[in-house]
């Protein structure tokens, strides 16, 4: 779900310091089993009330309109089942920033989680694409090992082109830490050479 | 009888829609994007859009309903 008129790059989670990179959701595949299911549940539901509200004569009205009720109440959750599905679908987001790479995952009712990686402390990061249709469709998985936890996404879309750009930034933010931590290394010397002095200046 | 039928299912296909379609929106807030931002098939669906849509299915399902009450009950 994007919104045309933000021009803000804030999402909740999100420290002060980090930038915003880029933010994707998973593959339009995710919702083609739900779409293909609520077409297939729908014609299903049209033919059995062709057969039996249209050509079928009842004897019993109670019965034929238990029937119509049990039917559009078949109708109504086929069609609320993918509308679930696709709500699903936009609150569920990765988001890259230059620091870490967060992932939002929330349902309308039950689940609400955000789950980030520090990109600096990545040890590992490994793509996978199995089988025709993932390599057709350029989506497969990626996991993101850091020291003690693994951070596992799956059905991203055009996953080669996102992978580079995740490597690129995990080296920048890798060359980005050690640059500060040699920085404060540094300045705790320059610190302990200055309280040296000081102590020599004034003397025993 | 039949009145009161009518118009209790209205009222569940409109809670069905409606309620969603809220809470969605509540949970959606801090992760919106700029539409810009988005690369792929789904920057389509803005809130604008997708609100557009649900009013659509709304009245496609309310369509169903009471045509189904008129000529088939």
């Amino acid at each position: 779900m994007v919104d045309q008129n933000t021009d803000q790059t804030g999402f909740q989670g999100k420290h002060e310091t980090e930038e915003f990179q880029f933010y994707f959701r998973q593959h339009w595949i995710r919702l083609f089993k739900p779409f293909i299911r609520m077409l297939f549940y729908n014609a299903i539901i049209g033919v059995i009330s062709y057969f039996t509200l249209v050509q079928t004569v009842w004897d019993v009205p109670f019965a034929r309109r238990l029937t119509f009720l049990a039917l559009t109440a078949a109708l109504m959750v086929a069609n609320l089942e993918f509308l679930m599905a696709f709500y699903r679908y936009f609150l569920y987001v990765i988001v890259v920033t230059d620091r870490k790479i967060h992932r939002i995952k929330k349902t309308l009712m039950t689940i609400d989680d955000h789950q980030s990686v520090d990109l600096w402390s990545l040890q590992e990061i490994n793509k996978s694409q199995h089988g025709v249709v993932q390599n057709m469709l350029g989506y497969g998985s990626i996991s993101l090992e850091a020291q003690e936890t693994v951070l596992r996404l799956h059905f991203i879309p055009n996953i080669a082109d996102k992978y580079v750009r995740l490597m690129a930034l995990q080296e920048w933010a890798r060359g980005s830490k050690s640059a500060s931590l040699r920085f404060a290394k540094q300045a705790k010397i320059n610190e302990a050479q200055e309280a040296r002095l000081e102590r020599i200046e004034k003397g025993p | 009888m039949e009145a009161l039928l009518i118009f209790l299912a209205v009222a569940a296909v409109l809670a069905m829609e409606a309620i969603p379609w809220f809470l969605f929106r509540k949970k959606l807030i801090g992760i919106q994007f700029p539409h810009e931002l988005d690369t792929s098939f789904f920057r389509f669906f803005t809130i604008g859009r997708v609100r557009l849509l649900i009013i659509g299915h709304t009245i496609f399902l309310l369509s169903i309903l009471l045509l189904g009450f008129f000529f088939l009950w």
